[in-house]
């Protein structure tokens, strides 16, 4: 197949990539939607028109709001290719993909990345036995499969535990404990920033719902200090030690951790744009300019991809970041550039509030033990990192090839934060001068069969 | 043990992971057919750790298994089919057997 070329290239079908989608295909911008999903919506609106079949209740409003805008989606004329995994963008802005085995390269005038978050890891000890999940991880089986686990015990903080704890409660899971991490102390610094919150009734009240109803439904452990995941070819017990001292040993096989979500960097950083660690959120982020422009004029960051706002900021500012293109491709939008810019600024008002409330304390963004695992693909334990370090490994990058940490499939998502961080505390540096993992295309593994299955015309 | 939040229906195909049998639902989504059938042990990692699905999304790649003979698939990513065969995949990892 030769090489195709669309003016857009979408990547993400979550609420920005959607959302891009409709305001370039309106200006009759040639506009493809590259997924690595089976279905449109992103991890937010995940299985959603699937859901709408049978409409489970206890996904909860904030879930179906989602629909219009997939609806939309799918009327729109973009090509929507699910089911894909990119893997690289080209200097030449060529964005290099693998479907069904085979790969290709699609060109584009402008891209737009829409790549969404992650979570931030939560390495407590005993967090790879099998039984423990990111609360992201519990949600999804329950949006995609309609799954949930009696039982269970929530553990972290943050919006998304506090709804996927809320869910499991409307669909009549028996929810063993919510072990909430929150400290007096993240209470303090982020009450200045109430006010400005405010501005978000919505939201707030939509939280205060949740955590209502949590409290009414299951048991909740706060000022908790320290917690480990105990079993041997499976969790058993999580063990909570409490600021008093007091420690609480809850039997479950089914353990959920949370402690917030971060830009999913992988792709942006791999492209060589340029980032920068964002003290407020406590994550790196994508530098961009309101409009999502990145360092490199043809690309385009939108969503929770460029710093944490959620899934309705995120579908603004996937309108944002499109009608921004579509002005430079000779169709002004002022008003409605003017109109997202001041939208999304609205939506953001919550964060300065949830990013410090919900900031994960030292001791829970660190590990607190030795033989916690770090890296959990190479099986690196906090020990074998501290004498990585001890031995002289000066940076993210050094110490991969100290102890291997960082090198194994996920490149990083789960555990590049945490070493990161480790190193600026044995250091003494920023987390900024720290930096992080040098991240290469591919991101995704993919195999050399797959490699070799891409046709030229090759560039010289 | 995970289960059903709603009522079960679907076209019943079948699956065998490790050698037993398991029943699944047409289309749906193999690490979620696994869990539902009681299995959370998918593979193990280096220093024989054993592992089983974390994130659901296709980051953690903690849930990879050997389907139908190709190693190192994100059994979370993945859609069930009528006779697939799973194994689980155990360290060290199969990086030297070809696949695909």
């Amino acid at each position: 197949m030769a090489n195709q070329h669309f003016q857009i290239v979408i990547i993400g079908a979550g609420p920005a990539g959607m959302a891009a989608a409709l305001t370039t295909t309106k200006a009759g911008l040639e506009t493809i939607v590259i997924d690595d999903q089976k279905d449109s919506g992103g991890q937010v609106y995940r299985n959603l028109q699937a859901n709408q079949e049978t409409s489970p209740a206890y996904l909860g409003q904030s879930y179906y709001d989602g629909a219009k805008l997939a609806q939309s989606f799918a009327d729109c004329g973009a090509v929507y290719r699910p089911d894909c995994t990119v893997w690289q963008i080209t200097d030449m802005h060529e964005v290099a993909l693998v479907s069904r085995g085979k790969a290709e390269l699609i060109t584009a005038d402008y891209i737009i990345i829409a790549t969404g978050a992650i979570e931030r890891p939560m390495p407590v000890k005993g967090w790879t036995l099998p039984g423990v999940m990111s609360v992201g991880g519990a949600q999804t089986l329950l949006k995609q499969a309609a799954l949930g686990a009696d039982n269970a015990v929530f553990v972290g903080s943050g919006p998304l535990l506090y709804l996927t704890a809320w869910q499991y409660i409307k669909a009549g899971l028996a929810v063993r404990a919510v072990i909430d991490i929150t400290s007096a102390q993240q209470w303090r610094s982020a009450i200045p920033f109430a006010p400005l919150a405010l501005l978000q009734p919505d939201m707030l009240a939509m939280g205060r719902k949740w955590l209502g109803d949590i409290r009414r439904n299951t048991e909740v452990i706060n000022h908790v200090s320290a917690v480990e995941i105990i079993g041997q070819s499976q969790a058993q017990t999580v063990s909570c030690t409490l600021s008093s001292g007091d420690k609480i040993d809850i039997d479950s096989n089914h353990i959920f951790l949370h402690q917030g979500v971060v830009p999913n960097v992988n792709l942006t950083m791999a492209t060589a744009l340029a980032h920068q660690w964002d003290y407020q959120a406590h994550c790196w982020r994508p530098v961009i300019d309101v409009t999502g422009k990145s360092s490199d004029e043809q690309i385009y960051i939108a969503g929770d991809g460029g710093g944490i706002g959620g899934a309705k900021a995120a579908a603004i500012a996937g309108r944002l970041a499109a009608s921004a293109i579509v002005a430079r491709c000779g169709m002004p939008r002022f008003l409605a550039q003017l109109y997202y810019k001041l939208r999304h600024l609205h939506y953001l008002t919550i964060r300065p509030f949830l990013d410090r409330l919900y900031l994960p304390p030292a001791h829970f963004r660190l590990a607190q033990t030795d033989e916690t695992i770090i890296c959990r693909c190479e099986a690196v334990s906090k020990a074998a990192v501290n004498s990585a370090l001890a031995s002289g490994a000066s940076g993210p990058n050094q110490l991969k090839a100290f102890c291997r940490a960082g090198m194994g499939r996920c490149q990083g998502r789960s555990c590049g934060l945490v070493v990161q961080e480790m190193i600026a505390s044995h250091t003494g540096q920023s987390m900024a001068e720290t930096g992080y993992y040098r991240l290469r295309p591919p991101v995704k593994p993919i195999t050399l069969a797959e490699l070799a299955s891409l046709e030229g015309p090759w560039p010289d | 043990m995970f289960k059903s939040t709603m009522p079960e229906n679907g076209r019943i195909v079948h699956l065998q992971f490790d050698g037993e049998a398991i029943t699944a639902f047409d289309g749906d989504n193999l690490a979620a057919a696994l869990l539902r059938a009681g299995k959370v042990q998918f593979r193990t990692a280096a220093k024989n750790d054993p592992r089983g699905p974390y994130c659901m999304m296709g980051v953690c790649f903690e849930c990879l298994v050997e389907i139908d003979g190709r190693p190192n698939q994100q059994a979370c990513q993945m859609t069930v089919h009528d006779g697939m065969i799973i194994q689980r995949q155990n360290a060290p990892d199969s990086a030297g057997k070809a696949s695909g």
